[in-house]
């Protein structure tokens, strides 16, 4: 019996379209997800992460490798046989059954005796809150009641894994951000793995306990929520969650575990991490806005000291944005890069602060810059 | 909106044709109703008893069971295989699916002379003797393509994760086909299985050459047409009949209506 | 079960159906025309006696250039007739569309024969026309003017395929984007010019459809001709039922049938060569 409720190994899908033309929809994609995580798949539209959910649920098979489920391969075992259950994005409820048909449908496809179908629909609509909605149709219900009863409809079945493919993006932003608790509450509650799929990355970094994060039908980087805000591995990852400023640099020497950069004309020493890096080789320096300090310009005596000083960078103030929790600041470099700065508005820092076209000085603690190559 | 409608040109020249198409058909009315065997103006004086003859009219009673029995026999054939086809086409690839549908369309065009006369030639070859199961059989395949046409609209057109989610609940794939994809398109196959129906119950070419001692209503109208005298009531018949046609195609066609929410644009 | 194998259990019952009652026939129709005979010993000869015999009679032939000729006409006249109907309901008849095409196609649905039938009543020497006719001296009592005659066929015909051709003529003229001809008004056109210029081009795969299939099936057609065109009006499915129904020349007949199923053919393949399936369906 394996540790994983769910493993994809080496999963590759391609899809042959009518024009004789390919799409590899997902190419390599190993996945371990542990009995019950909160595991959300999230990327771009098309990286892939739609598809590899259908692989899991069935709807799909793979072009070459395995999807086990409980340690079991179940390449062969059609989507019915699964002990997955999924919530689609169109919520796919039967037009022509009422709420209850439509919960119970699993028990009813199983011969479930109606008594007990009964009990087992008013507790899954208790536990979506729907109880008293059992003989509407479902063209009758507004979008959020039509999510909770998809949830019902899949819950019921006491499924070891629940797949969702963005359920809550039909939803209003309010009702979107309520839903996210409700879901969060429930899968603890319950205890079942919940395989997310979703394109929002807020959404994904609130709610997961791992995240995959995906584009062009590969995953870039598996890790918790932390660890892909803090140390995305590549590019796209830096730049897909959250905002990041990117700084080009030149690697001038590499020694145990450290780097010495040239960034914007200035020395900067940061990690190596696990690059493995060339002299001369052009890299990108990730910064998120928040991290940097923002002051009157000051003078630069000397460079950093080793590995314990501070990042320091000067230009000129070009624009400053007040957003009510924070105000976000654009300082212009001497080589013509554009950094993004947030200062949250507390204290004596506010809009007012600093004039535009002033000198700045910008700051950062070497730890919150990332090196990377991609 | 009313007043903009009658100020077009094109509602003139629309209820003039109208009257034109509706003509024939209150004249077969009026004259069904007409004492005289004669069919002129003036007209004789009103009457009933030619609808009253038809109970012992009994051949032309056996014509018009025949054509039921074929039509509703046929309607079904037609509909299962055309639902079949339907289902096999929008949701599946199959390869030679552009050929599969240049064919099975073909009977919607060819002139059924050829049509009739190709499976007289087979019936005789093979050795079956033509009788209502012939006209049966060639009325199937000729209303496949209608049946193809209106169930794959409705088909193409509702949300198809609707079958995987009963799939992913744990219904197998015929299982799904009866608990969803059939009741969700019950409206629109009602619809094709009344247009069947119809479309066999009037359909004359095919049954004229492949019928033999037991006729369809059309056939046995066409060999009664010599005998003036017998005419009227033939004529109080087909008032009768078409009256029951318009109903059927009317609820043929609320039917369509209320099982396509969307456009009413795919009309065949 | 794989989607490939359940997609054959699906379609094969249709698809036996139509090649045992379609494609079967019509080649066992292709061999017959080279028999001898219909019946009997003469039958297991195969000879080209009927082929010659078929295109050295110029009778023939010209009922079949006749025939075609009036299936064009009936054609033309169909469409051009159903064109303003399919024009108002799609541009003027507002939410009662449906409605009014319904009431358009409804006679179309009832029975064929009936409504010839009735035709021939009306034009006949005792029929309605006729005896008004006489009322005002126009015509003499038992000599029908309008019927038995080529044109009488035109008239029947015209009047059975109005409804039909209206449909896909209405269908073109729905799929057209209104805001085009908000477009063209915009430019300056007055509604003339863009009915010419912009409306007619859109709507043309409709018209073309709505021809073809009139014109397609007219070839063979038969029943009219017999009970309303008498010896003026004969068309070329008269003659192949004859060969039936009369002469038992069965051979004879089949001939005749591939030749109309060869034209039929070359049509329906130069209309797919016309018109896109999904132009005028929407499939």
């Amino acid at each position: 019996m394996s540790e994983f409720t769910v493993e994809l190994v080496q999963i590759t899908k391609t899809f042959h379209s009518a024009h004789g033309r390919d799409v590899a929809a997902v190419v390599d994609v190993n996945l371990k997800i542990k009995a019950g995580e909160f595991f959300t798949l999230l990327g771009p539209s098309g990286c892939g992460k739609t598809t590899t959910l259908r692989l899991i649920a069935g709807f799909e098979t793979p072009t070459s490798g395995e999807v086990l489920i409980h340690g079991k391969s179940v390449n062969n075992t059609p989507p019915h046989r699964r002990p997955v259950n999924t919530v689609f994005q169109s919520y796919a409820l039967f037009p022509h059954l009422t709420v209850e048909q439509n919960v119970a449908y699993g028990l009813a496809v199983k011969h479930v005796p109606v008594p007990e179908r009964k009990r087992h629909t008013a507790e899954a609509l208790a536990l979506v809150r729907l109880t008293g909605m059992e003989n509407r149709k479902p063209g009758e219900l507004s979008g959020g009641q039509q999510q909770r009863v998809a949830l019902a409809r899949a819950l019921i079945n006491r499924p070891a894994v629940l797949l969702l493919d963005e359920p809550l993006g039909a939803l209003d932003l309010k009702l979107r951000k309520e839903m996210q608790v409700e879901l969060k509450l429930l899968q603890a509650q319950l205890g079942i793995t919940f395989i997310y799929v979703t394109h929002d990355q807020e959404e994904a970094l609130t709610m997961s306990d791992r995240i995959a994060v995906m584009n062009q039908g590969r995953t870039l980087q598996v890790d918790t929520p932390l660890a892909i805000y803090d140390q995305p591995s590549c590019r796209f990852v830096a730049d897909f969650i959250g905002e990041t400023n990117f700084l080009l640099g030149q690697v001038e020497h590499v020694e145990n575990g450290v780097v010495y950069l040239k960034v914007a004309g200035e020395p900067v020493t940061v990690r190596r991490g696990d690059l493995q890096l060339n002299y001369h080789q052009q890299v990108a320096l990730a910064i998120r806005p928040e991290k940097f300090l923002l002051s009157k310009v000051r003078e630069m005596n000397g460079h950093q000291n080793g590995d314990s000083g501070e990042i320091a960078l000067s230009g000129l103030l070009r624009n400053a944005v007040y957003l009510g929790t924070d105000t976000r600041y654009i300082v212009e470099l001497p080589s013509g890069e554009n950094l993004s700065v947030r200062v949250q508005n507390a204290g004596h820092h506010g809009p007012g602060e600093f004039d535009l076209g002033e000198q700045v000085t910008v700051s950062c603690e070497p730890d919150d810059a990332r090196v990377l190559t991609d | 909106m009313r007043i903009r409608l009658l100020n077009s040109p094109g509602f003139y020249y629309f209820a003039l044709m109208v009257l034109f198409l509706y003509l024939p058909i209150f004249l077969l009315v009026v004259f069904a109703f007409n004492d005289s065997v004669i069919m002129s103006f003036p007209l004789k004086g009103f009457t009933l008893k030619w609808f009253q003859a038809l109970p012992q009219a009994g051949k032309l009673l056996e014509s018009v069971r025949n054509s039921l029995v074929v039509g509703l026999f046929s309607a079904l054939g037609a509909t299962v295989m055309g639902t079949l086809a339907a289902i096999a086409i929008t949701r599946h690839r199959i390869p030679g699916r552009d050929f599969f549908l240049a064919v099975g369309m073909m009977p919607l065009v060819i002139p059924y002379v050829v049509l009739g006369v190709a499976l007289l030639i087979l019936f005789h070859n093979i050795g079956i003797p033509l009788s209502l199961w012939t006209v049966g059989a060639s009325h199937i395949l000729v209303n496949i393509p209608y049946v193809m046409l209106i169930v794959a609209a409705r088909l193409s057109e509702f949300d198809q994760n609707l079958e995987e989610a009963s799939m992913d609940l744990g219904a197998s794939y015929w299982g799904t086909l009866l608990r969803v994809t059939l009741p969700i398109s019950a409206p629109a196959l009602i619809a094709a299985f009344l247009a069947c129906f119809t479309t066999s119950f009037d359909e004359f070419t095919l049954a004229f050459f492949l019928t033999s001692t037991d006729n369809t209503l059309p056939v046995y109208l066409y060999s009664q047409l010599r005998f003036v005298g017998r005419l009227p009531v033939v004529v109080a018949l087909s008032a009768l009949i078409m009256v029951v046609s318009i109903l059927l195609l009317v609820i043929s066609e609320w039917l369509r209506r209320y099982g396509q929410p969307k456009s009413y644009k795919r009309i065949v | 079960m794989e989607s490939r194998t359940r997609a054959a259990f699906l379609i094969a019952p249709p698809a036996i159906w139509i090649l045992v009652l379609f494609i079967l026939p019509l080649g066992i129709m292709i061999l017959f025309s080279f028999r001898a005979g219909s019946f009997g010993a003469e039958s297991s000869v195969l000879t080209l006696d009927n082929y010659r015999e078929y295109f050295s009679n110029a009778a023939f032939q010209r009922l079949l250039l006749q025939s075609s000729l009036l299936a064009f006409e009936t054609a033309v006249l169909s469409v051009v007739l159903a064109y303003p109907l399919g024009y108002f309901l799609s541009f003027h008849a507002g939410p009662s569309k449906i409605t009014l095409l319904t009431l358009l196609i409804l006679p179309a649905w009832t029975s064929y024969l009936l409504r010839i039938l009735s035709w021939r009543i009306m034009l006949g020497s005792n029929g309605p026309i006729n005896s008004l006719l006489e009322m005002v001296g126009l015509a003499q009592a038992d000599t029908p003017i309008l019927l038995y005659s080529r044109t009488s066929v035109l008239i029947t015909l015209v009047y059975v395929w109005i409804p039909f051709a209206t449909l896909p003529i209405f269908s073109a003229l729905e799929r057209i984007d209104k805001r085009l001809l908000e477009a063209s008004a915009d430019l300056g056109s007055p509604g003339w010019m863009t009915f010419l210029r912009i409306t007619l081009p859109l709507s043309m795969p409709g018209v073309i459809a709505s021809f073809f299939f009139v014109f397609i099936p007219t070839l063979g057609e038969w029943v009219t001709p017999a009970l309303v065109g008498g010896a003026q009006g004969v068309m070329y499915g008269n003659l192949i039922q004859d060969q039936f129904v009369r002469a038992l020349n069965w051979p004879m007949g089949a001939l005749m049938s591939l030749v109309m199923l060869v034209m039929v053919l070359v049509f329906s393949f130069l209309f797919t060569r016309m018109v896109r399936v999904t132009d005028i369906s929407g499939l």
